[in-house]
């Protein structure tokens, strides 16, 4: 059994015509201190999908499908029993600090209270793991942090506390949506060397989720690209990186800056990006894909297995290597360290 | 950081209440009409010699930074001057009618923070269920009828009517007030614990509080809802919810903190609105108080008394806006702590 067995989730918000699906049968899988990582350009579902795993789904939408957490469907989760498990089973960083933790409240607030009341310690109990979990992201001076308020800090430091607050009752699976996307370049390293260590501390499974493949490529075990809902491949992240085999996957690696054109324009994939409401069909992405055909215009192509752990959507695989190996067409290095 | 936040907010209040002083002076000063043959009535101002003698003693033939240092160092003594009409000490006129309207405005604030804030809540928490429709009428009818409406169909239904609450005055004709202690009856008769007169004087208070309160229900219900709402959306709301924490501790601490800000900046707003309610609320009930006296003394163009309710009322005014101020920096650390 895995920590996260996410299965042919689909979620739909009915309006008055056509039902607009959001999710379109994702399944995904984390193991037990597994890193998975959760990539697609904006708008196509990640945030949507991880919220599921702690039982948040959009308002007026229905899911179908399993999210099973450590073997529970948190789809059929009373209220109740789903409030116990946001946490500390499942817990999660959102994207943007300066939004996510409350303006008003002390820090101290902010990391103790989940403390309070899942593990219902005392107040100088919960004070005490609370400035262990500010020494552990490295926030300088924690007793001093703990009666300040977010605004006192730096977007990376809030992103630490942020994380710090997540951790306090040591959850199984971490799900860090986009938490590098609001902050400068510089800080981005700093909080994904943090995340890497405490994984490897901790132990914890994590879900890693970025439209930036640049960020992806320095944590994850295994990734998925998802494109307009759906999941277009899924592969271990170092062989999907060197050697996509989706032409969307190959389309946002071009689309990353390398050695050769630093500070050039990135090759921006052309088109327009799905959205639910406009979801050409067929293979949504066939209006910005180089190499449909007929058939990508007509029908959804399948998941299918391609070798080594790796699964594919694409009618036409234009990457397959011509000796049938598992990895495809290698890039030219500038992926992978 | 928080003494300084409140120092410049009693600084700030400060100059106010001195801008207002030099606005009631400018006020008598510049009025049209001697206000030496006011005060003395058309025998006294028909002789020369006893207006010069007048002008002299209260420095009328002074230049004006002159009399007005004196008008202040009246002021510092209490001293402002003799009402017209009752020909008592403004100060003490304003001291005898200013605990009724006091406890009518208090008893109302108080009604109109919980029902209107209370039901808000509601409102947000069920949006767009069929209580929420109700109140949003509720809400409306709250702010839109006209006091003056509002207390006719109140005194019918509930005096006339349902003889449930008497339609006039603090207490029963005849009936004795409780001691003056704090000069608000329902107060001192809880202290010197006189059950009869407390019941009395809340059944006196309940229909003119009611009435004056109900506008003020309505803007805060109004303004809760959509506040929480905006509230409700916030990155913050999901973050707790994320971790777990119950629903009312969600709604509490997070959502109600975030909420309360722009609530308690209309409070300031509202309560001036409700001071000029006071007015009319207080001659219709028939309660002696500021209202009544400054409805009063303006009908009789008696100044001393008009300037010593505007120097009150404004007084109070910036009192409950230094309060709200303060409350908002209580409740949000940016605004004390920058
Ligand atoms: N609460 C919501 N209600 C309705 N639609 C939503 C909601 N949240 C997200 N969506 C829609 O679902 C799609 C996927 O959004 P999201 O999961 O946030 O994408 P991503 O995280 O990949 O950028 C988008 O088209 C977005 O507009
Ligand atoms: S299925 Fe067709 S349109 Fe879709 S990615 Fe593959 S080749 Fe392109
Ligand atoms: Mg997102």
């Amino acid at each position: 059994m895995s920590l996260l067995e996410i299965d042919d989730l689909t979620i739909s918000l009915a309006t008055t015509g056509a039902p607009r699906v959001l999710v379109d049968g994702v399944s995904l899988t984390v193991d037990s201190g597994q890193m998975v990582g959760l990539a697609g350009e904006s708008g196509s579902g990640k945030t949507v999908t991880a919220l599921t795993a702690l039982g948040f789904v959009p308002d007026g939408a229905t899911a179908t499908g399993a999210v099973r957490l450590d073997g529970e469907d948190v789809l059929t989760m009373s209220k109740k029993r789903l409030r116990e498990v946001r946490g500390t089973t499942v817990a999660m960083v959102f994207q943007d600090p300066m939004t996510s933790l409350h303006p008003m409240l002390s820090v101290e607030t902010q990391l103790t209270e989940q403390l309070r009341v899942h593990r219902s310690l005392s107040r100088r109990a919960a004070k005490a793991r609370a400035i262990e979990m500010l020494e552990l992201v490295r926030i300088p001076n924690p007793s001093k942090a703990l009666s300040a308020y977010p605004h006192h800090f730096s977007g990376g430091m809030r992103q630490r506390i942020a994380i710090a607050g997540a951790l306090a009752c040591e959850p199984k699976l971490l799900i860090a949506d986009e938490v590098t996307t609001a902050l400068d370049v510089t800080v981005q390293a700093g909080i994904l060397g943090l995340l890497e260590q405490l994984r490897r501390e901790l132990g914890m499974a994590v879900v890693f989720i970025t439209h930036d493949l640049g960020v992806m490529n320095v944590t994850t075990d295994e990734l998925y690209v998802m494109y307009s809902g759906r999941v277009a491949e899924r592969g271990g992240t170092r062989q999907v990186l060197a050697a996509p085999r989706h032409p969307y996957t190959r389309a946002l690696v071009d689309a990353l800056p390398d050695a050769q054109n630093l500070g050039h324009p990135l090759v921006a994939i052309p088109g327009e990006a799905a959205t639910p409401e406009r979801r050409p069909a067929g293979c949504a992405f066939h209006p910005r894909c180089a190499f449909a055909e007929d058939r990508c215009r007509t029908e959804v192509p399948e998941l299918l297995p391609i070798g080594a752990g790796r699964v594919l959507a694409c009618h036409v695989d234009p990457f397959a290597p011509a000796d049938g190996s598992a990895t495809g067409v290698l890039l030219d290095g500038r992926i992978g360290s | 950081m928080f003494a300084r936040f409140v120092l410049k907010r009693v600084g700030a209040a400060v100059l106010l209440v001195f801008g207002i002083v030099v606005v009631t002076f400018a006020l008598t000063a510049l009025l049209p009409g001697d206000p030496a043959a006011a005060q003395l009535g058309d025998r006294a101002s028909g002789d020369p010699a006893i207006v010069e003698a007048y002008r002299k003693a209260h420095g009328l033939d002074q230049p004006l930074w002159t009399q007005f240092v004196l008008y202040l160092v009246h002021l510092v003594q209490g001293d402002l001057g003799t009402s017209l009409q009752s020909r008592n000490p403004v100060l003490s006129d304003l001291a005898q009618f200013g605990p009724a309207s006091f406890e009518l405005a208090v008893t109302a604030t108080a009604i109109a923070v919980i029902v209107g804030v209370g039901l808000g809540i509601l409102a947000a928490l069920r949006a767009n269920g069929p209580l929420d429709h109700t109140l949003r009428v509720v809400s409306l009818g709250g702010v839109s009828i006209p006091i003056f409406w509002l207390s006719l169909i109140a005194v019918f239904l509930f005096s006339t009517q349902l003889r449930l609450f008497p339609s006039s005055g603090r207490l029963n004709p005849g009936e004795t007030p409780p001691n003056h202690i704090t000069g608000l009856y329902v107060l001192d008769s809880v202290i010197t614990a006189n059950w009869a007169t407390l019941g009395s004087s809340v059944a006196h208070l309940i229909l003119p509080a009611l009435v004056l309160a109900a506008p003020m229900v309505g803007l805060l219900l109004r303004f809760t809802r959509s506040s929480m709402l905006e509230v409700i959306g916030n990155d913050y709301v999901r973050s707790a919810n994320a971790k777990g924490l119950p629903a009312g501790l969600v709604v509490r601490r997070h959502i109600l903190r975030g909420a309360l800000v722009p609530v308690i900046t209309v409070l300031g707003s509202a309560f001036a609105s409700l001071l000029a309610g006071t007015v009319l609320v207080e001659q219709i009930f028939a309660w002696p108080g500021i209202g009544s006296y400054a409805y009063r003394s303006a009908s009789n163009l008696d100044l001393p008394a008009i300037v010593g309710v505007t120097l009150f009322v404004a007084i109070v005014f910036i009192l409950v806006n230094f309060l709200v101020d303060i409350l908002y920096g209580l409740i949000d650390p940016r605004i004390r702590t920058s």
